[in-house]
């Protein structure tokens, strides 16, 4: 019997699947349509130096202020008063590859999002605290997102939910193939050449 | 008659399908884009969202980590390396190498940063460094100047150092466990020339192509379009409120 859907095992082949297949690709598509169109410009703007559109420097905005004694009795009571102090809404976290020291003071905060970020630090013999802003530029924060760079937990969720979609998206799709698109032996071999030259870079050594 | 109703239906079936594109052949003719494009990246979908998934999660997997890291030294010929240059071609010449390597000329440093060796992040503003940084001082104590030569592959690395003047090379070689080989695939990092790098941008443009294709097939079978549409505005509202915020 010819399949119409040869890469669909043919008990599944029901109206009833097939018909379940079709709203399950169409729905997790067009889900994750803002996110493949978001995430497939960012690799390009990535790969190709964001096609130098990107180019200008971005001001930074510093601001100074008094760290009063009972901030600087940890660096978790210096993080929240910085937090009051710059009006963040994260709670900042410590910078990556720094670890705050108590004795000789030596810290360092930073609020971040995709779009900007703050950086606080204060060091044993400073008088004031100095807070820098990073405004990033809307490409960076794009690649930013794409990187889940500064991205809260919300986000990170979001874009696994995406990750997710695109497993079920390509699984569904390889299910949905059907004789109208094409002949069955050209799409296994577009699937199967796929597979090996990714498997060649995967198993490439130095 | 007959004819003239059917293609009616046909149109109002993809209803967010640009009317110039919605005649029998442009549907036909997205279809099958869509399905060839689809099947052709399937594989890239699965591996870019296995990895996505792991470098969202990049603080907190620690399946990253190389699977054997080896360091030992060899010893150095008598007459000493000239330059990087060939220190890297007497380790080819050894181990068979095959990709190009990285070279660099170290000052002397009387004590070398200590860098953790996986998730270090590179300062804002370089590329992110996703799945295993550079070696830098590798825990050795003060040193003189020296010449040293790293290559980079998914499946592992492989460097050499040589402290001038000194009888030994220092080698670090490891090799890579599946999650770290398919972040740099995904990163791109450590892949030299264009052909991997054109897979990449390559996906990045049929991924593109699918979600438009795939929003303008939309049909009647999947839902209303109203919640269709809905869907995708609201998707786009939530990204937007994300770039929006701030720290």
């Amino acid at each position: 019997m010819v399949k119409a859907h040869p890469f669909m095992p043919g008990s599944w082949q029901t109206p009833t699947f097939l018909k379940w297949l079709r709203r399950t690709h169409a729905w997790l598509g067009l889900a994750g349509a803002v996110a493949g169109v978001l995430f497939s410009i960012t690799t390009l703007f990535m790969e190709y130096d964001d096609f130098g559109l990107n180019d200008e420097a971005v001001p930074n905005e510093v601001m100074e202020f008094a760290v009063p004694e009972s901030a600087l009795v940890s660096w978790d009571d210096f993080r929240a008063y910085a937090r009051e102090q710059v009006g963040a809404r994260r709670s900042g976290a410590s910078p990556r590859n720094f670890t705050p020291s108590d004795d000789p003071i030596n810290y360092q905060v930073r609020f971040n999002s995709p779009g900007d970020a703050i950086d606080v630090r204060f060091q044993e013999g400073d008088d004031v605290a100095q807070a820098t802003r990073t405004n990033r530029s809307f490409i960076d924060t794009l690649n930013r997102l794409h990187r889940a760079e500064g991205g809260p937990l919300g986000w990170r969720i979001l874009s696994d939910a995406y990750t997710g979609a695109l497993v079920v998206l390509a699984l569904t799709g390889v299910l949905m193939w059907s004789r109208l698109h094409g002949h069955r032996l050209l799409g296994i071999g577009l699937f199967t050449g796929m597979f090996a030259f990714a498997m060649y870079f995967m198993t490439l050594t130095p | 008659m007959m004819r003239a109703g059917k293609k009616k239906r046909g149109m109002a079936s993809h209803p967010l399908m640009p009317s110039p594109i919605a005649t029998p052949i442009g549907v036909r003719w997205v279809k099958k884009t869509h399905a060839w494009t689809g099947i052709s990246t399937a594989i890239l979908a699965l591996i870019f969202a296995w990895s996505g998934f792991m470098l969202n999660h990049r603080t907190h997997f620690t399946l990253g980590a190389p699977a054997l890291t080896d360091e030992f030294a060899i010893p150095a010929p008598r007459a000493g390396f000239g330059s990087p240059q060939e220190l890297a071609d007497y380790l080819v010449a050894e181990y068979g190498l095959r990709t190009t390597p990285t070279l660099e000329r170290s000052e002397a440093i009387p004590q070398p940063a200590g860098r953790g060796m996986g998730m270090n992040q590179l300062p804002v503003g370089t590329s992110p460094a996703m799945g295993g940084g550079r070696r830098g001082g590798g825990g050795a104590a003060a040193q003189g100047p020296s010449f040293s030569a790293s290559w980079q592959a998914p499946g592992g690395d492989f460097s050499g150092e040589w402290v001038v003047g000194s009888s030994e090379i220092a080698v670090t070689q490891s090799d890579r466990g599946f999650n770290r080989i398919v972040n740099r695939l995904h990163s791109g990092r450590g892949l030299e020339g264009g052909a991997w790098h054109f897979v990449i941008s390559a996906y990045a443009v049929m991924l593109l192509f699918l979600s438009l294709t795939g929003t303008m097939l939309w049909s009647r079978v999947s839902g209303p379009a109203r919640l269709g549409g809905g869907l995708l505005g609201a998707s786009l509202l939530l990204i937007g409120a994300w770039i929006i915020v701030g720290p």
